[in-house]
């Protein structure tokens, strides 16, 4: 390949991600950030080996930024002091296999309880721990059906429980109330138990709410799951995975029988996505962060308006970003990238949703349904 | 994965859309054969590439189900799985997984994945599909 080859298939590459990036409103991803003071990092092998907090021979990392990160969301998720423990994922689907490997760890003859809505990947997940689940019905915003969870918590009482809660699922952005969950366990007396939770978008969210929803430590959360590409935004898929030190020295004190310490899930973890996730922390702070989040729900509140003036039956959880629709036009579909499953679909007004591109949407929806 | 078991409410043209998505993607259909449980067809499918045909059948919107396990219909209500649970650990048998699969017409049709999966079988005959 020649230099110019090269160049042009980059080039090309470039154009069709800048136009493919234009419309998207169905991904919970947000686009509105700029990090290029950072790409200089991108001319050394940057790799945050091992756990973030135990010095290392290796030199080359951002561990110290990585600290910076875990100890800014584990105040935000109300972690209990100088009892957290945590590090940046490759994304919300390793935090919440971090958090499913703990709970098995502590109690390999669980049962994992999760509501139908939960991601696919948390099947995955399960299946790769070999752990033994029940799926829980929905309610019909997507909550777990309480009452199901208990009927069934009622037969397996004798065993240790492992929830896995949503605070915002795939299609509805329904939140599990963990407080609710750990009420049926106290019911049953069931001692025995861990909740995670997965909060991959609205872990960024949910703090700025009120109420603040029933998810995080404080709520009796033992590990919780935040995707970082999703609402602070990433040009490369992370995340942050905290948990209860108490819980991960259980595991750390079993990981040392094969001389190892290192109880992260992948060992060698990049480097550049903690400084990624140190840039936002350090440019929006804690008040950014809460301008974002209601900019969004504002965005949404509008939303769900000007669907229902054009006689569209949409609707949205409590303080949710997203706002569920019945399934629209494949013209519509495609030109704004929606999911769709069970014949609804959704947009996600994510901080980078403007007015300006609702009343777009509406307007082409309008077209498309008058064809 | 030997065999792809769509799990669907039963529509004309059912099998159409499933051979139609098949052929589409290229993939060469070994043996299809359909069971009707009231208003749920079960649609077991086998071909020359699973992992492919799995692939494009769930992307198409299908409720598929690939590993081995077996099928039950339930009312679709609180309650329903926990019974099941109920009667199999009334019988020893242990759960190792219980998913939903498709829920239409108030039934809820539900994978069980367990040690004895020929005692589960017997103790959930009257509701297996």
């Amino acid at each position: 390949m020649t230099m110019k080859d090269y160049q042009s298939q980059l080039s090309e590459f470039i154009s069709q991600l800048e136009a493919k990036t234009q419309a998207y409103l169905g991904y919970p991803v947000s686009k509105d950030f700029d990090y290029t003071e950072l790409a200089e990092l991108l001319k050394y092998p940057l790799n945050n080996l091992g756990d973030p907090f135990i010095d290392s021979t290796w030199k080359v990392d951002s561990r110290q930024f990585e600290r910076e990160v875990i100890q800014f969301f584990a105040d935000l998720l109300r972690a209990p002091e100088n009892n957290w423990w945590g590090y940046v994922t490759n994304g919300g689907t390793e935090g919440n296999l971090y958090g499913l490997y703990l709970a098995r760890e502590i109690y390999p003859n669980g049962i994992c309880y999760f509501s139908q809505e939960t991601h696919y990947s948390v099947a995955k997940n399960l299946h790769l721990l070999n752990m033994r689940h029940i799926m829980i019905r929905s309610q019909p915003n997507g909550e777990i059906d309480y009452d199901d969870l208990r009927e069934t918590l009622r037969i397996h009482r004798d065993l240790p429980a492992v929830i896995f809660a949503n605070s915002g699922t795939t299609m509805t952005e329904a939140k599990d109330d963990i407080t609710r969950i750990k009420s049926i366990l106290n019911e049953f007396a069931i001692n025995q138990y861990y909740i995670h939770t997965d909060a991959a978008l609205c872990g960024a969210i949910n703090p700025f709410l009120n109420p603040v929803p029933p998810f995080d430590f404080s709520s009796g959360a033992d590990s919780i799951s935040i995707s970082g590409h999703k609402f602070i935004g990433s040009p490369i898929p992370c995340g942050i995975v905290i948990a209860r030190k108490d819980r991960v020295d259980r595991i750390a004190r079993s990981i040392a029988y094969i001389g190892c310490l290192d109880t992260t899930i992948t060992g060698s973890r990049n480097g550049f996505t903690p400084v990624v996730l140190w840039s936002a922390i350090k440019k929006h702070g804690i008040e950014g962060l809460k301008k974002r989040a209601l900019h969004s729900l504002q965005v949404a509140e509008y939303t769900e308006q000007q669907l229902k003036s054009i006689g569209i039956d949409a609707w949205r959880n409590p303080n949710a970003i997203t706002v569920v629709l019945p399934e629209v036009p494949n013209s519509i579909k495609e030109k704004y990238q929606l999911a769709t499953a069970n014949g609804i679909t959704h947009i996600i007004c994510m901080p980078n949703v403007d007015k300006v591109h609702i009343d777009q949407f509406i307007a082409d929806l309008k077209i498309a349904l008058k064809n | 994965m030997k065999i792809i078991t769509v799990v669907t409410k039963d529509y004309r043209g059912l099998i159409a859309d499933i051979t139609e998505c098949l052929t589409e993607n290229q993939i060469n259909i070994v043996s299809i054969d359909a069971d009707l449980a009231d208003t749920t067809a079960l649609v077991r499918i086998r071909t020359d590439n699973n992992e492919n045909a799995f692939n494009v059948l769930n992307d198409k919107g299908f409720k598929l189900v690939s590993r081995a396990g077996i099928l039950v219909k339930v009312k679709d209500e609180p309650g329903a799985l926990a019974k099941i649970s109920r009667r199999l650990a009334e019988s020893n048998v242990d759960i190792r997984g219980m998913n939903m699969v498709e829920q239409h017409d108030g039934a809820n049709i539900v994978s069980i994945s367990c040690h004895d999966e020929e005692k589960a079988k017997e103790v959930l005959k009257d509701i297996l599909v």
